[in-house]
């Protein structure tokens, strides 16, 4: 199979956002790991106060 | 039986002298409790090792909940210029020890009238997992109670054991309040499933109203009603210094299980930006969603998808941005107002 130039170029744009996609949702899923994981420490330190 | 568990059974019976009101006049009480407290112990602990453990329960309990709870999270920041009191005066164990652990301790001759030591929050750090998670039951009290004949020494201490027998062990529903809290641990808990350790040992309460009181202190407050089907935790209770808070040393692992949310949020208008003053009220399950202003409902669902009809709402809202939502033709542009959430979590600790 013999592919044009044009084709070539559609088919790495498309690979292109595909692994650009794939990175920007792993970033955020990374972000929110972090965020959880602040916020899980903040939440252990106020429950580790006493009630006073 | 080992002896760090008698220490906590007798822990729990002497929670029980302090409890109990003898039938004498308001200045006896304390003299009749001390010589009941003094008889007890006498009964229930016979040997060198459960004395030493009941004296270190009774210690640890005291540093976490009327000591200096840093150093008992990390013994190593102690230092005898940072162990003072409000007024500058060395802390001492007298200090802070309620009336009922002060005369138990005293009736083993501990000295109370000594310096805290950094030694002492090093063993309340490490005993404070096992008392927060030891199991005991109503019975198991029961049974070490009846054994010793402690019914002998009051009549009436004995009826008034009898009679709460059902509630000896530990209780079923313990509650902790938070308050102003940051909005990501509002987001982090409105999720069921999340877990953490919190075997450290944490604070709670059986008294809802304490727990209520605590969340009311500050904006963005949380309750935790904690489901407690093992029976885990140390009684604090009368032995604390602070004994109105019904307190409960509490460890193991904390399962969200689900929550009500309530937040207030301000409808935006597009031309310039600005907010309606009628505020939005949001309420909240992990299956169900009811948005109101004023008295009038904007918009509810039943049986909806969290992850997919609550979650990213509550994701948007709590990270302080505007949440877009149609209904029935209308767009509605809500943006969280500072600190008005509301979170009540069901959780399972075990």
């Amino acid at each position: 199979m013999k592919l044009t130039k044009t084709q070539i170029k559609q088919i790495i744009k498309e690979e292109l956002e595909q692994v650009m996609n794939e990175v920007e949702l792993e970033e955020q899923e990374a972000l929110r790991e972090e965020a959880d994981s602040a916020a899980k420490q903040e939440l252990i330190d106020a429950l580790s106060q006493p009630m006073k | 039986m080992s002896a760090a568990k008698t220490a906590i059974i007798v822990a729990r019976i002497l929670n029980q002298v302090y409890r109990f009101e003898p039938n004498v006049g308001p200045n006896q009480v304390k003299y009749v409790q001390k010589q009941m407290a003094t008889k007890t112990l006498a009964k229930l602990l016979k040997t060198d090792e459960e004395e030493k453990a009941f004296i270190n329960t009774i210690l640890t309990m005291t540093l976490l909940t009327s000591g200096a709870v840093d150093f008992v999270r990390n013994p190593e920041i102690w230092s005898p210029e940072k162990s003072i009191n409000k007024d500058g005066t060395k802390r001492r164990w007298s200090h802070i020890l309620s009336n009922g652990s002060d005369v138990a301790l005293s009736a083993l001759g501990f000295p109370t009238y000594e310096l805290i030591t950094k030694e002492q929050y090093q063993l309340a750090n490490k005993l404070l997992p096992m008392i927060g998670s030891t199991v005991i039951s109503s019975s198991e009290v029961m049974e070490a109670f009846t054994k010793a004949d402690v019914g002998s020494i009051n009549k009436d201490f004995k009826a008034a054991m009898t009679g709460d027998k059902d509630h000896l062990g530990a209780e079923k529903v313990l509650y902790r309040g938070l308050h102003s809290m940051p909005a990501s641990v509002i987001k982090f808990l409105a999720n069921p499933g999340v877990s953490w350790d919190m075997s450290r040992g944490v604070s709670t309460s059986y008294d809802y109203g304490s727990a209520e009181g605590f969340m009311n202190k500050g904006g963005n407050g949380i309750i935790f009603h904690m489901k407690n089907e093992t029976g885990r935790g140390f009684t604090a209770d009368a032995l604390s210094k602070y004994k109105p808070e019904r307190e409960v040393i509490l460890s193991g692992k904390i399962v969200v299980e689900d929550f009500m949310l309530t937040v207030y949020a301000g409808e935006e208008f597009d031309q310039d930006k600005g907010f309606d003053d009628e505020l939005v009220k949001i309420e909240c399950t992990k299956e169900f969603i009811l948005m109101r202003k004023g008295n009038k409902m904007i918009y509810g669902k039943r049986n909806v998808d969290f992850s997919t009809d609550i979650k990213p709402m509550l994701d948007t809202l709590l990270s302080g941005q505007t949440f877009e939502l149609e209904n029935k033709g209308k767009v509605y542009k809500i943006k969280m107002l500072d600190k008005s959430a509301t979170l009540k979590v069901t959780a399972t600790i075990s």
